[in-house]
Parts: C-alpha cells; sequence; structure tokens
C-alpha cells in the first residue's frame, strides 16, 4: 500500500513538469506582456524596452521558464498588476474561502447522492424511483445559472433566509462567532450546488446497485441463508460503492474548479471570484499561478482516487 | 410437513418464467428425490433447465419473475410455499450449493475467511466462539494446506482449483445433509476437475450427505453418481441407476448423447452429433417427446402426444414416451444395441 502511494506521487513530478511547461507555453502565446497597456501614450519606446530588458522578458525562452519555476518553487509567484499585491497573499486570502465552501459542498453532495441512490435502486420501478430518476434529470438538464439566480431570489432576496453575498459578517467576532457566520454563508451555496450535481453518484450507484443484486456474489450470499438487508449492504453496496469511492478525487477537483463559476453568482470572495476576475483584467501572474494551481490540485485528485481505490478494493492493491 | 425417507423429495414441479408479460414453463412436472448418501446426477444439455430445478430447490427463483408450482421437500420442509425467512433458515443449513464460476461467486471485497465465517454467522449451528478455529479446520478439510493464510487472502489471490475449494468449505460450513453441485467443475481446468470431484466424493461419504451432481459430463456422472436422471426441455425423459441407464439406455436423447460422447470404441470414426439445438421455452409443447423433432427420421412420432408418466421399463428404471421401443439409429443393425 505504502509503495503504491509513494509509487503514484513520484510519478506526479514529471506530470507537473510537463504542465508547468504547457502553462508557461500558453502564458507565453497570450498577446502582449505585463508591462502591455500599463504605460501612458507619451512614454518613450526606449524606456518601456528597458524595462521588458530588465524584467527578463527578452531572455530566450528557457531562461524565462527556468526562473519562473524557480521562482515558483520558493514560493514567489510574482505580484497582481491590477491588485498590486503578490500572487501568494491574494491566494492565501480566498484559498481559505473555497476550501470551507468545497468541503461543505463534498459533504452535501454525498449526503444526498448516496441516499438517493439506495432509496431508488430499492424500491426500482415504483414512484420513488421515477421521482429521483426525474429530478437528476431535470438538475442535469436544466442550466445551472438558472436555478443559482431562482435559488439566489428566493431564499436569499425574498425570504432572506441566507446572506447574498460575501463569505463572513464583518461584524462577527470570536472563533466560534467567525465560524457559525462563514458556514452561514456557505450553507446555501454549498446546498444548491451539491443538489444539482448528484447526477453522477446517483447514476452510477444505482445502477451499480440494480446490476449487483444479479451477481454471482449475491446469489452465493443467498445460497448461504444471509438475509437480504445483509445481503444488500454488505454485499450489494459494498461493491456498488467502488465506482463512487474511486470517483472522489476527480469529484473533488470538479467541486473545487466549479466554484469559479458558482462564486461569481453567490459573489462570494474564494479562488473562483480571484480566476473570474484575473481573467477578465488580463492579470497575467495571477492567471498563471491559479492555472498552475488548478492543475496540481487535478493531478493530487488523481492520486487520492487512485490511493482510495487501492484502499478499498483489494485487487487494485496487488498489481 | 411429510418426512420422508428422502433427503430431497420433488414431485410434480414446474417453474415457469414471466418473459415479456407471458408465463413460460421451463421445468415441467419433475419428478426426483435423493436419498441420504446418495449421488444423484442431473444431465442435459444447456437449456434444459437443470440449473433452474437446482435453483428452485434453494428457493432462489425471484417470487415476481418465477413461479413454481408442485412439491419440493427438502429433509421434511416444504419448499415451495415456504416464506423467505423459512428459506433463509433452510438454505446452507440443509443443503449447500456448490456454483459453476468459483470467481464470480465470491465476493471479491471480502476475505476467504470471512466469506466463510458468514455462512455460519446467520445460522445457530455453531457457537460463535468457534467460528474461527471451524474455518481454519473447514480449509484444511477441503485440502488447502496453508489455512490460516489462505483465510486472510481476497478471491483474486487464489487460483481456480483453491477458489473452488473455498466454495466447497462454503458450502459445507453449516454441515448441510445434502449439497447441491451445479456444473462445480465447468469453469475449471481438466487437470484441476478431477481433484475437485474426487474431493466433492470424499466429503460425501464422510458425511453421507446426498448430492445433486448437475452436469453435462457424462463422464463425470459415470464416475461419480449412484443414479442419474436425464433432463431435456425442462423434462426427464429417463431416470434410474448410472449402471442401469448407461449399460441399457432406452430413450432417444440418452442414447444420443452417449453416442456423441467419445470413447475408446469410436476412436478414429467421426464424432456422433445430435443435430439442431433445445427448443426456446415459448416452443416447448409438453405434451409431446421434444427431442424427437431433432431426430429427422421420427418426425411421425414427434407429433404425437404421450402421456406425463414415465414408464417404468425395468425395476428402477424410467423413462418417457413410447419412442424408446422403436428408435433406432439409421446406421444400427436390428436387433444390435449401440
Amino acid at each position: 500500500m505504502w509503495k503504491l502511494i509513494l509509487k503514484r506521487v513520484l510519478l506526479m513530478i514529471p506530470q507537473l513538469l510537463l504542465m508547468t511547461l504547457l502553462i508557461f507555453a500558453i502564458a507565453k502565446l497570450m498577446p502582449g506582456d505585463p508591462f502591455t497597456g500599463r504605460f501612458s501614450p507619451q512614454l518613450d519606446l526606449s524606456e518601456l524596452a528597458r524595462l521588458r530588458k530588465e524584467a527578463g522578458l527578452d531572455d530566450p525562452w528557457y531562461v524565462q521558464y527556468f526562473r519562473w519555476i524557480g521562482n515558483a518553487l520558493h514560493g514567489h509567484f510574482g505580484d497582481s498588476y491590477v491588485l498590486q499585491k503578490p500572487v501568494v497573499t491574494l491566494m492565501g486570502e480566498r484559498l481559505g474561502n473555497t476550501i470551507v465552501l468545497s468541503l461543505f459542498t463534498t459533504v452535501f453532495l454525498y449526503l444526498f447522492g448516496i441516499p438517493m441512490a439506495v432509496a431508488s435502486a430499492k424500491n426500482e420501478g415504483k414512484f420513488i424511483d421515477r421521482f429521483w430518476l426525474t429530478f437528476n434529470s431535470i438538475t442535469y438538464g436544466v442550466p445551472a445559472l438558472v436555478i443559482f439566480l431562482f435559488v439566489l431570489f428566493l431564499f436569499g432576496y425574498t425570504l432572506q433566509w441566507f446572506p447574498t453575498s460575501g463569505s463572513v459578517n464583518i461584524d462577527a467576532e470570536g472563533f466560534v462567532g467567525i465560524w457559525l457566520s462563514k458556514i452561514y454563508h456557505v450553507i446555501l451555496p454549498s446546498v444548491t450546488i451539491a443538489a444539482l450535481s448528484t447526477v453522477g453518484i446517483f447514476t452510477y450507484l444505482r445502477t451499480g446497485l440494480l446490476d449487483n443484486r444479479n451477481q454471482d456474489f449475491v446469489r452465493t450470499a443467498r445460497a448461504k441463508g444471509v438475509p437480504e438487508k445483509q445481503i444488500f449492504w454488505k454485499h450489494n453496496f459494498r461493491n456498488s460503492m467502488l465506482p463512487i469511492a474511486q470517483n472522489f478525487g476527480f469529484q473533488i477537483v470538479a467541486i473545487f474548479s466549479g466554484s469559479i463559476f458558482v462564486e461569481q453568482i453567490f459573489n462570494y470572495p474564494g479562488m473562483g471570484l480571484l480566476y473570474y476576475s484575473s481573467i477578465s483584467t488580463r492579470d497575467y501572474a495571477v492567471i498563471t499561478a491559479l492555472m498552475l494551481f488548478y492543475g496540481f490540485l487535478s493531478l493530487v485528485g488523481a492520486v487520492l482516487s487512485d490511493i482510495i481505490l487501492a484502499w478499498v478494493d483489494p485487487r487494485v492493491r496487488i498489481s | 410437513m411429510i418426512i420422508g425417507k428422502n433427503l430431497l423429495d420433488a414431485q410434480d414441479v414446474s417453474v415457469q418464467f414471466r418473459i415479456d408479460g407471458e408465463w413460460l414453463t421451463a421445468i415441467d412436472k419433475v419428478d426426483l428425490s435423493v436419498k441420504p448418501g446418495e449421488v444423484l446426477a442431473l444431465v442435459g444439455e444447456s437449456g434444459s433447465g437443470k440449473s433452474t430445478f437446482a435453483t428452485a430447490v434453494m428457493g432462489l427463483h425471484s417470487n415476481t419473475q418465477a413461479r413454481v408450482t408442485g412439491s419440493i421437500v427438502l429433509d421434511g420442509h416444504q419448499i415451495v410455499d415456504a416464506s423467505e425467512k423459512e428459506m433463509q433458515e433452510l438454505r446452507g443449513v440443509k443443503a449447500g450449493m456448490i456454483f459453476q464460476d468459483p470467481l464470480s461467486a465470491l465476493n471479491p471485497l471480502m476475505k476467504i475467511g470471512d466469506q466463510i465465517i458468514e455462512a455460519m454467522s446467520v445460522h445457530d449451528v455453531y457457537p460463535k466462539d468457534q467460528w474461527n478455529d471451524r474455518t481454519i479446520q473447514l480449509l484444511k478439510e477441503v485440502g488447502i494446506t496453508k489455512p490460516e493464510r489462505v483465510a486472510q487472502q481476497f478471491p483474486h489471490e487464489l487460483s481456480g482449483g483453491m477458489r473452488q475449494r473455498v466454495m466447497i468449505a462454503m458450502a459445507i460450513a453449516n454441515e448441510p445433509d445434502l449439497i447441491i453441485a451445479d456444473e462445480p467443475t465447468t469453469a475449471l481446468d481438466v487437470t484441476i476437475q478431477s481433484q475437485i470431484l474426487d474431493l466433492i466424493k470424499d466429503i460425501q461419504e464422510k458425511k453421507n450427505a446426498g448430492v445433486l451432481l448437475i452436469t453435462h459430463d457424462l463422464g463425470v456422472v459415470a464416475e461419480m453418481a449412484d443414479s442419474v436422471a436425464v433432463m431435456y426441455a425442462g423434462q426427464i425423459v429417463e431416470n434410474g441407476s448410472v449402471e442401469d441407464v448407461f449399460t441399457n439406455p432406452l430413450h432417444p436423447y440418452t442414447r444420443s448423447l452417449l453416442r456423441a460422447n467419445p470413447s475408446e470404441d469410436t476412436i478414429g470414426d467421426d464424432l456422433y452429433v445430435i443435430p439442431g439445438t433445445v427448443p426456446s421455452l415459448a416452443a416447448m409443447d409438453h405434451t409431446k417427446d421434444l427431442f424427437l423433432r431433432r431426430v429427422p427420421w421420427m418426425q411421425k412420432e414427434a407429433e404425437e402426444t404421450i402421456p406425463d408418466e414415465l414408464v417404468e421399463a425395468k425395476p428402477g428404471h424410467f423413462v418417457r414416451g413410447t419412442a424408446w421401443k422403436t428408435f433406432k439409429f439409421p446406421d444400427e443393425k436390428k436387433g444390435v444395441k449401440k
């Protein structure tokens, strides 16, 4: 098991290198550079060229690349031109918020998706099953934006049960107070995202439960005289959870990157909002740093998925 | 209910499946019995209803998709109309079942030991403090050399033969009087097959258990069984001791099967092939001798309606229909039996 984890983590190094090359290439391909549009038209062009040279932008690409990597390894991602702060500081402020939002979303997602699928599979073809099938078709089919706005309008403006923006009340005091306020702020977005994203878990688990019902090992358990309830949880459910468990790492990544969109709508100051605004203002240093962050997250998600699968499925552990 | 001397007593058993809203008969009025210590082989082609019968004995047919009628008495307990709870108590205790493919029949996520213990944990035959020791002892009994190690392993870590040994250990965990083996060697290598058969025979003799052996391998029947029932299209066509049926086969189907089985006498000859296939459930008209449709020279007899009951041609040797009296292979000389 430890060997497998080590192997998987080591495998991340070449993947990371390849990713940095790609991100660097994309950044270089983007039109303009940090000085574009930042000086008045009266500025002497030779002065601009001097600044460019000073910033190392005239160096060959590989020199620039390794300088960037070297800086990144030391935690330096440059400064945001728009917000005039180091990128690391900007990310640090928002990372916590996004983590809170994503964790709550993840918990709600599994809390909704799993019982939904179990209820459906146990009542195949009956009303409950059709209800959840329809529910998932709708949440999958209707654009999330529409539902987000509706939820925001209903629970935020009309009923005023939940705040419509921000991550914490300005007057919250004390550790407990601040956290309660933070949780209060993430409930509406996290519950909404979770409720709209169950389709994957629901479909995988429901199909798995229905398929495994006729598997040979389930028949064996029945032939041993195992009661139906025990067969369902110990044999059917456990085996059906394999794809769900395996997908966990990717699911978390999807939720993190999904926040780009959600935070914009709920005006929640997380990484997603930062990413969104940095793209619209061409804040290159922030964009590349965030691309690196999200890319790294995907790699971690893949490793996490592999480790979880190895942990729950003995067949993977060996090979 | 009725307590007979038979371990398993099936009378007039029919099984129907619901397919596209229609009830189709897969097994028609089957009578079979297994005495303690007897090995009964149920033979026939794929699709003849052997496994359907075994599944009915275990009460494993879905009660919405299948309908079982008649009477199946297992060790004094009527199974046909038993509740799910009653069946749970009987399964594994009165009858243990060994399946065809031991890889798919074992839960891939559970350790071998845990799967055997589960069989004991759902019944009150052995107290909890004996489960662990008994698991090791069972694994030893089925010829596994490192039982402690195997108990901690997962199914995919074992060879096919080992897995089938584990299945057998699981089936006999609660010392059932009847062992149902549904093609126990079909998924195994030829070299392993005889080992597994020897093991089943060995256990059967040691425990004086009854065995219902389902197979399409006539060699297995000759080696293992005391009596044999030949099944075709959901009906028993011939039933008797292995000796009677093998030396003096009566029904055209039995005779064709034996003729299609390669033996020392037929070395160098073309292998006999029974033309056609078992009819689909919808095409089964159980009032006729269905096999005769596959005998080109007996098409007239194939249309005759025959009685349900088997005829006792010789004491203890039963055969269905009347065609056996006149049936001959085209190359067969008059009076010479193959």
